[in-house]
């Protein structure tokens, strides 16, 4: 090949793999797999929507190459010879391709979608630890059957996680607007955004389907109060022996000590889900932070908004009396079980598929 | 999805780790509900074939045969699923249609899907393998009466082939295969 053909095709691999690294590239794939993560699962079996997802990752893909490639002025042979030299392999990393590529592959494709979800759990999780201080380290090992209501709370959470990037997206795109407008003046991210009020309402009809389950699952917590039809409860993950070990986290004093146990332990687990990121660029892991952070202070409105009504609702059912328990610290209890659920559930699906791979 | 982008998607591919550029296939794997599809795919991919439960949605695995990667895709055969049959056929090399062969009363029925199937655009001119599936069971219709009813001799401008096998066992599995791979030796050359 000649040095002057060998420039040319340098220049077109680097040129399209710094796209591929750049935010024109990532943040609409990245909304994308936000947008559309939380129906992606762990099993075998893959569901009919997946389909249809994957068909609209596919035109994504196609258009952002094809209106780049337009852009800069690439047609379609010189890509051909740029990216079937040797020198593409050697100039660009299976990382940066791997969003390409999963439009070419459905079972990457899935892969990427359901660890992004994953992604997001653990993002909640970290933000409900940052919010009740820590999540307490008293699941047993090994139980790892997930009830229908667990499930229900993810689908809760994630709803939530939803309604925040939905109106992060809108937020983005008027800040673009913004910045177009006015370059100097950077809007800051305390924007009041009218539909505030108007979802909390919904997150908090959503929650108040999970009212019910949740009480029915409160068995172990609440096994020293008497609960009569324990039996009949689907699932209780925390077994009796941890009683003594819930019982002082409760207490105020307790909360440092724990803070640095438990909250060390989830912080690994945040962490690793970083690691796993480390696939990302540093825009986009930037961007990423960003995100986050706004997700985390949207979040934070959400959940106490969630966390009210369901003080709202007092408690008791039927098959459960606990008339010795004051109801504040039973919250807590109650809270603190229902972290330590989502925190394992999201090891269990992080474990599964990250660590499996 | 225009056949430019499908070229520019086609050559980064080139550049996935696989260190020796082997064959990738298509294979689709459809028929009646309960007729063994699932079955059948695991049983190619030597997995556990004692818990298996209808398929709700899809499964995809990747079977190695004569040097071919054969990336099969399992669809739901439920009444309701069969709709989205045509999604999945786009890009295949091979149909391999499955009959629970002691299900004479839905003959009929197998027999309708399938003719609808092979008159679907996609599908025009690709191989097609039907499996008579079940034959461990006394009740088993034998695989010629099979064909003879799906009329599998008026197929004109596409290769056939019906085997008869027991998914559960594996017996007669290995031979569809060997019948598949031959086709897409065929097409090679
Ligand atoms: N006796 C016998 N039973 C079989 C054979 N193959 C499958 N079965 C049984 O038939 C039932 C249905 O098998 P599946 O593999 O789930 O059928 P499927 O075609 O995937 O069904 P859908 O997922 O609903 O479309 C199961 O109980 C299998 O064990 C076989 O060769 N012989
Ligand atoms: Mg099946």
């Amino acid at each position: 090949m000649a040095a002057e053909e060998e420039d040319d095709v340098e220049w077109v691999v680097d040129t399209i793999a710094g796209f591929l690294r750049g935010p024109a590239w990532s943040i609409p794939i990245l909304e994308f797999m936000e947008h559309n993560c939380e129906v992606f699962d762990d099993e075998e079996e893959s569901k009919l929507s997946y389909t249809e997802i994957y068909q609209e990752y596919q035109a994504l893909v196609e258009r952002l190459l094809e209106d780049y490639l337009k852009e800069v002025g690439i047609n379609e042979e010189k890509f051909q010879e740029a990216f079937s030299s040797p020198l593409a392999k050697a100039h660009t990393s299976q990382a940066i391709l791997q969003t390409v590529l999963a439009a070419e592959d459905f079972r990457l494709f899935k892969k990427m979608m359901v660890q992004k979800n994953i992604e997001m759990q653990l993002q909640a999780i970290r933000i409900i630890k940052e919010r009740n201080g820590i999540l307490p380290e008293c699941l047993t090992e090994g139980s790892d059957v997930f009830s229908e209501i667990e499930q229900e709370e993810m689908k809760i959470l994630r709803e939530v996680l939803r309604k925040s990037k939905e109106e992060y997206e809108i937020e983005q795109e008027r800040k673009r607007t913004e910045e177009a407008h006015a370059k100097l003046k950077a809007p800051d991210v305390t924007h009041n955004i009218p539909g505030d009020s108007r979802e909390a309402v919904k997150v908090k009809e959503s929650t108040e389907g999970a009212e019910d389950s949740e009480e029915t699952t409160k068995c172990p917590l609440e096994g020293s109060h008497k609960s009569t039809k324990e039996d009949s409860k689907p699932v209780c993950p925390v077994q009796r022996g941890t009683e003594n070990l819930l019982q002082p986290s409760c207490t105020k004093g307790k909360e440092d000590t724990k803070k640095r146990s438990a909250g060390k332990g989830s912080e690994n687990t945040v962490q690793k889900a970083g690691e796993k990121g480390s696939d990302l660029s540093e825009t986009e892991k930037q961007q990423l932070k960003q995100r986050e952070d706004y997700l985390k202070k949207k979040r934070d409105l959400l959940l106490a908004t969630k966390k009210e009504s369901r003080n709202n609702v007092t408690p008791l059912s039927t098959d459960q009396k606990e008339e010795e328990s004051p109801p504040k610290e039973e919250m807590s209890e109650e809270k603190q079980r229902l972290l330590q659920k989502r925190k394992m559930l999201a090891e269990k699906l992080k474990e599964e598929v990250i660590n499996k791979r | 999805m225009g056949d430019v982008q499908k070229g520019l998607l086609s050559v980064i591919q080139k550049l996935k780790g696989s260190p020796e550029q082997e064959q990738e296939l298509r294979i689709v794997l459809l028929g009646l509900d309960n007729a063994g599809k699932t079955t059948l795919l695991k049983r190619l991919a030597s997995e556990e074939v004692s818990t298996i439960t209808p398929t709700q949605g899809f499964n995809i695995k990747s079977v190695q045969s004569h040097g071919l990667k054969l990336n099969v895709w399992d669809i739901g055969g439920q009444r309701s699923i069969r709709p989205y049959w045509k999604k999945y056929l786009g890009s295949t090399d091979l149909l391999i249609y499955v009959i629970d062969s002691a299900d004479q009363k839905r003959f009929e029925e197998t027999g309708q899907e399938l003719a609808e199937l092979t008159e679907d655009e996609s599908l025009t001119g690709v191989p097609l393998l039907v499996f008579a599936n079940k034959q461990d069971l006394v009740t088993a219709a034998p695989a010629a009466e099979i064909a003879e009813g799906l009329s599998l001799h008026t197929y004109r401008d596409r290769e056939w082939q019906i085997q008869a096998c027991s998914a559960l066992s594996g017996e007669g599995v290995q031979d569809g295969m060997n019948w598949i791979s031959s086709q897409i030796m065929n097409r090679k050359k």
